[in-house]
Order: C-alpha cells, then structure tokens, then sequence
C-alpha cells in the first residue's frame, strides 16, 4: 500500500506533506536493522567461508607469484615430460559424456 | 513509585546524551568527515573490509554487544538498591560508555582498521601487546567462571530449562548442516528452527528434568569444549543465529509486559553506602559491568565494526546508538527485578542465582500479554541461558587462541587446540565449583571496566597524538582506571583473602586473589607505559608542523 508510485483512496488527503517518503524510510530502516540484528552475522560468516576457499585455490594457483613457494609447479613441470603424450587422450576420457550403456560395457 | 517514571530518566539520558552530547564530541572533537574514506572503502576485500549500510551495522552490533552481563549486572547491583544503579547506568553511559565505544571505533578507522593489539602496540608501547593479551586472557576466564555459573545455576534450580536448552543445541547442528550443507533455504531453516525452540520451551515445562549442579557444570564445559574445537559454522555459529530469536522476542515481550503492567517498584531505593558485598564505591561500579560501559564493547567496535562502517557520520549512530540500545536492556532489568519481589529479604535470598531472578521478573511481565505464567518464566529463563552460552561458547575459543599466542613460542604444547581447551576448562571448572561467584562477578565487572579504561587510554594517546582535546576521553579514562583499580584491590585484600584465611572456599578465593592481583599488575604497567607515551606523543604534536595537526 505504501510502495512508490502506488496510490489508494484516501491517498491525495492522507499523504500530501510527504509523509509517505518517510514512513517508507522508517519502514526500510527497521528492515535494515533486523536485518543486521538477525542475519548480517551469518552473511559474514558466509563470505568468511568463501575467503577461506579463494584463498585456497589462489595459494595453489599464484602462490609462488607472490613468494609463497610451494613444489606443486615444481613437480608438474618435473612430470610434464613423462605425461605430455597422454594429454589427449586424457582430455577425450574427462570431457567424454558418460552414459548407462558405458557403464554397463564395465 | 511507578516503574514508568524510571522510563522518563531513561528517555532524558537517551535524548540528551545521545543527540546533544554525543554529536557535540563528534562533531566538534573528533571532528567526524562524511566526506572522507573509511577503511571499508579504501580497501574493500569483501569479507573483513566491506562497507555496510548504518543501519544493519546497528542491528549487527547490538547483537554483537548485549549480552547477559547488562542484565545481571544490575540485577545484582540491586543490593544497594535501584536509585544507585539508575544513576551509574544513566550517567556512567551518558559520559563515558557511548564515548569509548564510539572512540573505539573512531580510533580504529582513522587507524587503517588496526585492532585493540596493534593499536596498544603503536600508541602504548611493544611490549604493550603482550601485557594487554596477558590481561585478556584472565579476563575471559573470569568471564567463562561468571557465566558458567549463571548457566548451571539456572538450569540446576529450573527443571523446565534443561529440555530446551538441550534441544537448542540439537537445533544449532541441524541449522549449521542445514544452512552449509543441505542448502536450505534460508528462510525455510529459520522457520524450522524457530518453531522447535519454542515448542521446546514449552515442552520444558511439561517434561521437567532436576539436574544436579555439577552434573550440569560439566555438560556446559563439555559444550564448551566441542564450542572451541568444533568449525564455527558447524556449531556456534548456527547456535548463535538460532537462538537470537529467542532473547530478542523475550526483549520485546519484556517491554511490552513493563508498558502495559506498570507495576510499582517494591525493592528500596536506596538501602546503605556499604553493604556485605562491600562499599557503594567503587564496588557498584564494577557490579554493573556492561548497560552503563563495557571493555568487551572496544574489542568488537575496533575490529568488525569499524572495517565495515561505509562513513565516518554513521559511527555515532551505530556504536553510541548500539550502546544507549544496551543501557535500555539494562533499564529494562532494574525495572523488571525491582518490581518482581514483594521486599527486600525475598530479593536477598535469591540474589545467588540472578537467573531465577529475572525469570521470575520478566516472566511476570510477559505475562501481562496473555501468556501463561510457566512459559513466561521459561522463555525469560531461556533467554538468559541463551545470552550466557552465547558468550561462553566464544570465550573458550578466545582462550583456546589467546593461549597459542602467548605460550606458543616457549611452551608449544600450547598451540595443541584441545590441550589448550581442556586446559581453559580445567581451571574453569575449578574456579566455579571452588569461588564465591559473587565475588567473582564483580572481579569480571573490574577486568571488563579495566579493559574500557584501557580502551579510553588508547582513545586519549590517539587525540593527544593528534593535538586535539583529549580532556573528554582522559577524565573518565582516570575515573575508570582508578575505581577499577581499587575496586580489584579491595575485592583481592578486603574480601577474597579474609574469606580464605576464614577457612571459606580457600582455595577458589585464593586463585580468584591472584587473578585480581595479575589484573593489576598489568593495569599498572599499562599505565606505566602509558603515561611515558603520552608525554611523547604531547611533545611531537607540540613541536609538530600546523598541517600535520590538522591531519588527523
């Protein structure tokens, strides 16, 4: 009844010194309030989780770019020689659509 | 007299303090810019730096600073009755709670977001760190001792708590899977949890189960343990979130139950300047430990807080907004204890078990809304339970990660999480079981008040590093740190060490001595180090250049 832009009887005599724009104010306040008293604890927690995982995946992808050294790389490179020529193969198995009938065939 | 009238010294408080005095220091000593960046907005990482609209950070750190303290605490201050405890908490908050909180804040933002640590660690001294780490570990303990008591008195005394609160926490995992692992809905998991806690409290009342004291003291350390040990989100966090709802609509019905029963006040309003607990000054003071000023309040406005304020014009509303909505919690106490008992001598024999207390006032209040009776007592039980294990549950994680820090380097079975834990809740359940608790509260209010002096020694060294008017933060600053000081020295030498030589809880009174004397200690050579820093930080803003004044 109180959203911009909708009007109803009554409207033009009851609201017409702008008490509208301040009850909705009011209104979205409280919902802020609430919002912070009730849930903005478990938001942060939420993206302290998904900080915790970035910083995962970050550390194992860029970790020696900024002077954490970790041998991940390292060994990779080590063995790249040793697996290059089963690359594609690999890729055709991962990207492979497996359905009833492969498994059946195992 | 009529509890309403205690409604107009709160209302005065609140308006003048809050909107002529509060805004007069931020505007005019601390200078408060809208226009200048926060750290939320300089370095938005998202998750700690996140700037967030004012008035979900009020709600935010209202749930972050009320705890049971700003209901106990006046609950026992009674003693000297409600005229002395109205009066600490109207003035205590108008001069010096909003203050530190709001200093805390501000000290932090215009400090890149530092915390308490780092902040003590520049403007004090380095060896300021580790003093303040030392102090907040007895600290915690004295708050995991004071707690641990009000929970297992309360539910020890009330057979119709154990069944909620037990199903409570069953609740906090079913949440915490839930939310992180089943994806539910979130709206969908609050109605769930929602409705079972309350027909919890209900069925609390028909299935009722007396448990020992100690059998319910080692149900709450095993809590504990689990609280320390257990991923936040597996445990504590979802407790906290869960039973929010609880403590909140128990406020409510509270207030509504005081407007619309208007019961007179029965307990005196004064009764003597000293009684058994000790005298009015400075004991009171510290009885009182949150509602009119908090040490806890600095630690939470320095770190989350002041990282998520997106404007320097919102800290006053969030941090002295939060802290008035704390002295209203407190308002809300005195009102419902002093009117729920028919005189003096019935509040007198109760006194030892603060949860009763309440249970009995704001029940009775509750019930002014129709509900009956023994749920009423059972909500307001549960919520104060609530408040208590909510506080609990962080503490001995604290102390779990406070230890590692400490002792870590020269004792490195320290940083082992469960050693430290069960440690913490070793000497815990050995200070509970053994200690006077009333004693032991008002060591809690003095190391909680200490940590506000503290806080306020930072906020003075700040504005006088910056040449500005620190006269409003060092005079309760002095007020705090003295009283405080005292208070600890009277409570170790008047009462604790008498009640031991007596032969009275020997050795509980003598380990809660010696953790009051360590208290000291620390605060001394806090000062110590903070009045070498002041005369420092004096002489570089004097002898600084006119445009490094300014720059604060």
């Amino acid at each position: 009844m109180l959203r911009e832009g909708v009007n109803f009887p009554g409207h033009g005599f009851l609201f017409q010194f702008g008490e509208k724009r301040v009850i909705l104010g009011f209104l979205r306040s409280l919902r802020d309030f609430f919002k912070g008293l009730f849930l903005y604890n478990l938001y942060g927690h939420f993206h302290a989780q998904k900080r915790c995982l970035e910083n995962v995946f970050m550390l194992g992808l860029f970790g020696p770019m900024i002077g954490v050294p970790h041998l991940f790389q390292y060994y990779s490179l080590r063995l790249l020689p040793y697996y290059v020529r089963d690359f594609p193969a690999w890729k055709r198995r991962m990207v492979k659509e497996r359905d009833f009938f492969d498994q059946v065939g195992e | 007299m009529n509890s309403i009238w205690v409604l107009l010294w709160w209302a005065v408080i609140l308006v003048l303090g809050y909107w002529v005095y509060a805004r007069h220091v931020a505007k005019n000593i601390f200078e408060v810019d809208g226009g200048r960046a926060t750290p939320a907005k300089m370095y938005m990482d998202g998750v700690d730096f996140m700037p967030a609209n004012k008035n979900v950070l009020f709600g935010f750190q209202l749930n972050s600073i009320a705890g049971a303290a700003p209901i106990i605490g006046p609950i026992v201050a009674l003693q000297w009755g409600w005229v002395p405890a109205l009066l600490w908490l109207g003035l205590g908050v108008f001069f010096i709670g909003w203050l530190h909180d709001f200093s805390s804040a501000m000290v932090s933002i215009r400090s890149d977001g530092d915390t308490f640590g780092a902040l003590s660690y520049k403007l004090i001294s380095p060896r300021a760190r580790k003093i303040l780490l030392t102090f907040v570990y007895f600290y915690l303990l004295l708050i995991a001792t004071a707690f641990g008591h009000v929970i297992t008195s309360g539910i020890s005394k009330d057979a119709a708590l154990p069944f909620p609160m037990l199903i409570i926490i069953g609740v906090a995992f079913l949440v915490g899977h839930m939310i992180y692992k089943a994806r539910v809905n979130i709206l969908v998991t609050t109605v769930v949890a929602i409705v079972i806690i309350f027909l919890s409290i209900y069925l609390g009342t028909v299935w009722k189960w007396s448990l020992s004291y100690t059998t319910v003291l080692v149900c709450v350390l095993i809590f504990g343990y689990f609280s320390s040990i257990l991923p936040v989100w597996r445990f504590i966090q979802p407790y906290n979130y869960a039973s929010v709802y609880v403590v909140y609509f128990g406020i409510i019905a509270g207030i509504l139950g005081i407007l619309i029963g208007a019961k007179p006040m029965t307990l005196p309003a004064f009764t003597s300047w000293s009684i058994g607990m000790g005298p009015l000054w400075p004991i009171l003071f510290l009885t009182i430990a949150c509602g009119s000023i908090s040490g806890w309040h600095s630690l939470v406005s320095s770190t989350a807080t002041s990282r998520q304020l997106e404007n320097e014009l919102d800290v006053r509303p969030v941090t002295g907004g939060a802290m008035f909505a704390e002295f209203t919690i407190s308002i809300i106490a005195v009102i419902v204890c002093a009117t729920a008992f028919a005189d003096k001598a019935a509040y007198l024999k109760a006194v030892g078990n603060p949860t009763g207390i309440f249970t009995a006032g704001l029940g009775g209040a509750i019930t002014t809304l129709g509900l009956p009776l023994s749920y009423a007592q059972a909500l307001a039980g549960s919520m104060i339970i609530i408040l208590a294990l909510t506080i609990v549950n962080l503490v001995f994680r604290f102390m779990k990660v406070a230890s590692a820090e400490l002792l870590g380097d020269v004792v490195p079975i320290a940083k082992n999480p469960h050693i430290a834990t069960i440690f913490a809740l070793i000497i815990t359940f050995i200070l509970v079981k053994t200690g006077t608790w009333l004693y032991v509260w008002v060591l809690f209010g003095g190391a909680n008040q200490l940590m506000a002096a503290l806080a306020l020694l930072l906020t003075t060294l700040f504005l006088a590093q910056k040449a500005k008017n620190y006269k409003v933060a060092i005079y309760p600053m002095y007020f705090m740190y003295i009283t405080t000081v005292c208070g600890l020295f009277y409570m170790a030498f008047f009462k604790l060490i008498p009640a031991a030589m007596k032969g009275q809880k020997v050795f509980g009174n003598v380990f809660a001595a010696a953790v009051a004397v360590l208290l000291i200690i620390c605060a001394l050579i806090l000062a110590y180090d903070g009045v070498k820093a002041f005369k420092r930080h004096r002489a570089a803003a004097v002898s600084a250049p006119e445009g490094q004044k300014a720059a604060a």
